[in-house]
């Protein structure tokens, strides 16, 4: 065989065409892997890895308190590694509620759940309003934290952004919105949380149904650039 | 009985078949029907939805107190798998209609107010999600702030993009500029 080209084919030679059935088996099955490798690429890409929550239901968040569990539904996923988990902190009887989007496995979890290291951006909008008074120019603030539980519980947070606004007591939804790209690299996996604060102390603020939540993975960060 | 490779079926003859011209043209067809189907798969990787416009200079008026539905679509930009109208998007992808779409909306408006005490910018699909930013400030101002807002929605039936802003105060029109894209993720 003669090679050819720079994708691993050959040509026969011409003591080859006793094998010619043999040649034909092995070029179809070159050019198969070659260009299933180009549909994955380009599939991979059509579908980038998104998961997107929501709270079904008004969430009621008193006055400097913090609420971890905004999001409470799946409503979007096409990925097989990220997902939103109902967890609580704290020990019974007295539990913090706690909800997120895991990126990966759980530290110490089997099997292990692969994850693309990579860019990933996440973000979250919130609409806010009181419940009953206004406390006129008090805040509403919509957080993200990304978190590594395998570090230091004083040194897990990653990344994090947050949004505050203004109640200026004229009426309708108070607004939020954050949006920022992380980058992962670690060996293990990461909790990406929402939680919201007020400071209306005249009445509980409700992060009304239907906010967002989501996390889509952008690609990998180590690609070379060839000069 | 020809063989075929696992992922796209393309026949080769076994040992001791007969290789003739029809054995030939069925290796080469599959081969070509292989490339077309990576090639169709290119083609929509390079076209993916997306579009960018902008109002025309002047801004779109809103009144005090009125939820505004803004004139993005005064200019286009760039449009490929999206009809733009005059007040937003059409996401009109030809294959799949439903899908989760990356919006940015930068909003600018254009002109002071009487008295400015809180203003707004929204986007929304119908039916589906909707996202937007509102501020709000306690001194005596007359001139908004530009708003910017990025985030994931969901569009899950053919649907309307569109955009809004609200403001409160005295005086007004308010004119608001803004300069809007979207682009599909999923």
């Amino acid at each position: 065989m003669i090679p050819v080209g720079t994708h691993g084919l050959d040509c026969p030679d011409s003591q080859d065409y006793a094998a010619l059935a043999l040649y034909m088996q092995c070029f179809a099955d070159t050019v198969d892997a070659q260009l299933q490798a180009h549909l994955d690429l380009a599939q991979g890409f059509l579908d980038a890895p998104t998961i997107m929550c929501r709270n079904t239901v008004n969430k009621s968040v008193a006055a400097s308190t913090t609420a971890f569990d905004v999001f409470t539904t799946e409503t979007f996923n096409n990925s097989t590694f990220m997902d939103l988990v109902i967890d609580p902190i704290g020990v019974a009887p007295v539990f913090l509620p706690r909800n997120y989007i895991r990126i990966g496995s759980a530290p110490g979890v089997t099997p292990v759940v692969p994850y693309p290291r990579g860019l990933y951006m996440v973000g979250a909008y919130t609409a806010q309003t009181a419940a009953g008074a206004v406390t006129a120019y008090s805040e509403r603030t919509l957080a993200i934290t990304v978190s590594d539980e395998t570090l230091p519980s004083t040194n897990q947070i990653l990344f994090f952004a947050d949004d505050v606004t203004f109640d200026t007591n004229t009426g309708g939804n108070e607004r939020q919105i954050v949006k920022f790209p992380i980058e992962l690299t670690g060996e293990n996996g990461v909790i990406v949380g929402t939680y919201s604060q007020n400071t209306n102390v005249a009445s509980a603020v409700d992060v009304l149904a239907n906010s967002l939540f989501w996390v889509t993975y952008v690609g990998p960060s180590d690609l070379v650039e060839v000069a | 009985m020809p063989g075929t490779t696992t992922n796209f079926g393309i026949r080769y003859p076994c040992s001791g078949e007969t290789i003739n011209p029809t054995v030939f043209a069925n290796w080469a067809d599959d081969i070509d029907a292989a490339l077309t189907d990576v090639s169709t798969l290119t083609t929509e990787v390079l076209h993916r939805p997306r579009a960018s416009v902008k109002t025309v200079d002047a801004g779109t008026s809103t009144a005090v107190g009125a939820l505004t539905t803004l004139n993005v679509g005064d200019v286009t930009l760039y449009a490929d798998g999206v009809t733009v109208t005059p007040t937003g998007f059409i996401t009109n992808e030809p294959t799949l209609e439903v899908g989760v779409w990356m919006v940015t909306a930068e909003f600018s408006p254009l002109n002071s107010v009487t008295t400015l005490t809180s203003w707004a910018g929204g986007c929304v699909t119908s039916p589906g999600d909707d996202m937007g930013r509102k501020m709000g400030i306690s001194g005596a101002n007359t001139l908004a702030t530009n708003i910017n807002i990025s985030g994931l929605l969901r569009v899950v039936s053919p649907s309307i993009i569109s955009f809004n802003w609200l403001w409160t105060g005295t005086g007004g029109p308010m004119f608001v500029y803004c300069n809007a894209s979207i682009s599909k993720i999923v």
